[in-house]
């Protein structure tokens, strides 16, 4: 887990940071629980971490509502950009509206958290390192037990991997060992957790990989 | 190739990190209000935008590109680009646009910054902490890459047909060769509004073209409120 942070400190001289927040990207394919794991992660964090949320999923009034209702954040603190149709571009191409949109909300809350959502996308979306500090990948059982084995910079270089919907498993025939031996083996020494979110929505072990990663310093 | 050749490319490639994919030029709100259908529609809509806007906004990059060739300290840097940002601010009506062009304008000074490193970006940044205007940043930052005034009217005007003309095909799925070639074909607008914008250039700032669209500016303002847009603008 630790050694991303050494690999690309030199990318990060380039970039004067504001303040101390740890970015977190969190991509994944369409209906995976990006948006639940977000909200999850305010629910649980929120309450000792000051967190912003980018989210570039298709943003609707409803979303916004949903998180409100839930009270999740302050709805100042989640802002939404646009992707133009091509939702990896905005995360790894030309990340301008992701990085001006993260810059103004450090600027505003100092916040220690910053969580970007990415907008539904395939297995061949990554996160730009300029961008995020730690990037998670979400998947879900539903999808299939074949998926980790797919492989895409999601899969093999996340540094943590989130298969999400596990209390699914039983009704859409997918196989856990096999995907848990799948994705050691295309993710080598890299983490990868299993998790229902509906019967865990503390998000226990994605919070304590972010704990982890909040205690053992990361580039400021 | 010429320093300034690269760097002219650059600047026109849709791939620079500059923010641009994200936004239609009014393209998106037009499909959504049935103004653009098909590649017929497409072709109005750009020379409409062209004509209008584009020689709007290649006249302020053209002008500012000329009117920092003329600056000696970085006083006189700063109060030219802080004036044109007036003027430009003057021709951009709607408040989403204005939000919209001063982000794009941030966005482009980023990339530059670190492509052609130049004390006038400096300027730049002071004269507008929030962000200069769109075509303001745009001739900052051509002149900062030893673009000439020529090359950056140029640039606004590819802009102006580009962002539409790309917008159209992923959200209509409209034949790419013959949007590609709608582009081509619009050589010969494209030229004239490119030298009217440079004959500008050299004038009073507060003469410099300002033709507006006004449905652009109903449109936008729209837009930037609606639920599940794909593009910023």
């Amino acid at each position: 887990m630790g050694a991303f942070h050494g690999e690309h400190d030199h990318e990060h001289q380039h970039r004067p940071r504001i303040g101390t927040s740890l970015r977190v990207g969190i991509g994944g394919p369409v209906g995976s629980g990006k948006t639940e794991l977000v909200a999850c992660l305010c629910e649980t964090l929120s309450a000792e971490l000051s967190l912003v949320a980018v989210t570039n999923d298709v943003f609707t009034t409803e979303d916004a509502s949903i998180l409100a209702r839930r009270a999740v954040l302050p709805l100042d603190r989640i802002v939404g950009v646009q992707t133009g149709c091509c939702p990896h571009t905005a995360i790894r191409d030309d990340i301008s509206e992701n990085l001006d949109t993260v810059e103004e909300l450090e600027r505003r809350f100092h916040p220690d958290l910053v969580l970007v959502e990415s907008g539904g996308d395939n297995l061949t979306a990554t996160f730009s390192r300029a961008l995020v500090d730690v990037q998670l990948f979400v998947i879900d059982v539903a999808g299939g037990d074949k998926v980790p084995r797919k492989g895409g910079p999601g899969i093999t270089t996340s540094d943590l991997l989130v298969i999400n919907k596990t209390d699914l498993a039983p009704m859409v025939g997918a196989d856990l060992d096999v995907m848990k031996r799948d994705a050691t083996r295309m993710r080598g020494n890299l983490p990868t957790v299993f998790t229902s979110l509906r019967q865990d929505p503390a998000a226990t072990q994605v919070v304590a990989f972010l704990r982890h990663q909040l205690a053992h310093g990361h580039a400021a | 190739m010429s320093a300034m050749t690269l760097a002219m490319l650059l600047l026109g490639d849709g791939r620079l990190p500059s923010g641009g994919h994200a936004h239609s030029g009014g393209v998106e709100a037009a499909i959504t209000d049935g103004r653009i259908v098909d590649i017929t529609t497409l072709e109005a809509f750009v020379i409409g935008r062209l004509s209008t806007t584009g020689l709007t906004e290649a006249s302020l990059a053209a002008a500012t590109v000329h009117a920092l060739t003329g600056t000696t300290t970085a006083d006189d840097t700063r109060e030219v680009l802080a004036v044109l940002d007036v003027e430009a601010e003057a021709r951009i009506i709607a408040p989403a646009l204005r939000m919209a062009s001063r982000r794009l304008g941030r966005q482009l000074a980023r990339v530059a910054g670190r492509c052609w490193p130049h004390p006038v970006l400096a300027s730049l940044a002071d004269a507008a902490p929030d962000g200069a205007h769109q075509p303001v940043a745009l001739g900052a930052c051509g002149f900062a890459a030893g673009v000439g005034v020529q090359a950056v009217a140029d640039l606004a005007v590819h802009h102006a047909v580009s962002t539409p003309a790309q917008a159209a095909v992923r959200l209509l799925g409209l034949d790419p060769y013959a949007v590609a070639a709608l582009t081509a074909d619009m050589a010969s607008l494209a030229t004239g509004v490119a030298a009217a914008a440079v004959a500008a250039a050299t004038g009073p700032f507060a003469e410099l073209p300002a033709p507006n669209g006004p449905i652009l500016d109903i449109a936008a303002t729209e837009h930037a409120g609606r639920d599940a847009r794909m593009f910023a603008t």
